[in-house]
């Protein structure tokens, strides 16, 4: 059984059926770029898998454990429940969304902060305070290591508003790894970027990657994903259309439409 | 009566005015929220009333409302509003409702204008509502509204005059009052200063909480 599973997958928007049954797997440690056309399904894919969406049908599985059961069968779950269960990944938007009243380091670790307060919480020990100071210290220092790593130790004090586009994104993804998530999701991550911008960010991903994160990543930069991934998958009207190496994908498609995408692509 | 005295009797008046205003805004601002909030809201049997007061409170003269809180228990509960007190409450009662209502819509307008984004990144983050509401989206609505509510507040100082229909001891009412005894006009004018100094201190108090959140963009 493959780490991360998505079955059968479906969502309809109204009379539109933008995800007409979607299945596929990742294993540990792999990159899988999802590349296609606007209004292939892909966003919409990447935001049910964030239960940002809820399919009509489906299922996945992390590890074993199925985090979206298949709601014709699932009963409705407590709120405490799916927040326990989108931990599992972490999202980076396209529009960074990052919280503009809080610093780079306070958007690093505020989630992380009431995490750790609902923990104290949980075990009784919110009123002491040396436990609860040493827990918002150890947060402190990671988002501090998170952020050199992003190559922003200099900018933790900055608002987003004083950031670039490409900063405001590695911030992003530093508030995305906070949380520790067993799957990175990326929405094109680079598409509100200026040309310039892109390449720190892709840098930043390509540096995740060698430290074996498990990444899903929608994209437009087709070079970048047949650099990165493990494994590409071409999504038209949405169905995957073609799945396979990068070298398959790219390099000799099987389906006429993947070819068709490709090509005016590289135009 | 020396300008001394006038002063004085105007300063006594400005002291109502002062508690109504004081009291409206303290009431009128979270009973604002929790209107928005349930006009917002999806199920009907909240929803509903909500807006329905909204529409009612908006539709209507203040001073209609004022005359229906400070007489109505009166005359159909048996109630009847007799002391100061119990009058200064009411008035203050119907302006808390009537400002809340106007709130309400400018709080309803900032929390919808905020992207739903930043609501989804909160969610990936494993955020719940509350959180989200007050530590996101809260103080980017508070930013946006200080404009539109400031307007509002400076309203609220002038309308007080509109209190005279029941509690006939506010500034406008005792400026009138001197002006009828003493057969003099300029008092009026000189209670208008009153609120031109005081709309002028709270013009400057929201610019300076206005500048307070410069510090980021929404």
């Amino acid at each position: 059984m493959a780490f991360f599973e998505v079955k059968n997958i479906t969502k309809t928007f109204g009379n539109t059926e933008v995800l007409k049954g979607i299945d596929f797997s990742v294993e540990k440690g792999q990159v899988v770029s999802i590349i296609g056309s606007s209004g292939s399904g892909k966003t919409t894919l990447l935001r049910c898998i964030n239960f940002l969406e809820t399919p009509d049908t489906g299922e996945i599985v992390v590890d074993g454990e199925t985090v979206l059961d298949d709601p014709a069968r699932a009963g409705k779950i407590s709120e405490q429940e799916l927040r326990k269960r989108r931990l599992h990944f972490g999202l980076v938007f396209q529009s960074f969304n990052l919280f503009p009243q809080y610093t780079a380091k306070e958007n690093l670790t505020l989630a992380a902060q009431l995490q750790a307060k609902e923990r104290l919480k949980a075990q009784g020990m919110h009123k002491n305070r040396e436990t609860v100071a040493a827990e918002m210290q150890k947060i402190s220092e990671k988002a501090d290591d998170v952020l050199a790593r992003m190559g922003l130790a200099d900018k933790a004090g900055f608002y987003p508003c004083a950031l670039s586009g490409g900063q405001c994104q590695r911030v992003a993804i530093g508030r995305a790894l906070m949380l520790e998530p067993e799957i990175l999701c990326f929405d094109e991550p680079t598409s509100a970027l200026d040309p310039e911008l892109t390449g720190e960010v892709l840098r930043v991903i390509k540096s995740l990657r060698e430290e074996n994160h498990t990444m899903i990543i929608v994209t437009h930069e087709m070079e970048f994903a047949k650099s990165i991934s493990d494994k590409v998958i071409f999504m038209a009207d949405g169905v995957i259309e073609e799945e396979g190496t990068p070298e398959e994908v790219f390099d000799n498609p099987k389906s006429e439409r993947t070819r068709a995408f490709l090509a005016h692509d590289t135009k | 009566m020396s300008f001394w005295q006038i002063t004085l009797q105007l300063l006594e008046g400005f002291g109502y005015t002062l508690v109504i205003f004081g009291v409206t805004l303290a009431a009128a601002i979270p009973l604002g929220l929790l209107i928005a909030l349930g006009s917002m809201s999806r199920f009907r049997p909240v929803c509903v009333p909500c807006r329905g007061l909204v529409w009612i409170i908006r539709g209507t003269p203040l001073m209609l409302q004022i005359i229906v809180f400070a007489y109505g228990p009166g005359l159909w509960l048996d109630i009847p509003i007799r002391t100061i007190q119990e009058q200064m409450l009411m008035v203050c009662i119907a302006f808390a409702i009537n400002y809340a209502c106007y709130f309400s819509e400018i709080f309803r307008g900032g929390i919808q204008s905020i992207s739903q984004g930043q609501y989804e990144a909160g969610q990936v983050l494993g955020m719940t509502g509350r959180q989200i509401f007050f530590r996101v989206v809260l103080l980017q609505v508070v930013k946006r509204i200080i404009p539109p509510i400031s307007n509002e507040i400076i309203t609220l100082v002038k309308d007080t005059a509109l209190a005279s229909v029941v509690v006939h001891l506010d500034l406008f009412t005792v400026a009138k009052q001197i002006v009828n005894r003493e057969v003099i006009l300029w008092p009026l004018f000189y209670a208008g200063l009153f609120y031109l100094l005081f709309n002028g201190l709270l013009t400057v108090l929201l610019g300076k909480l206005e500048k307070k959140l410069d510090y980021f963009k929404v």
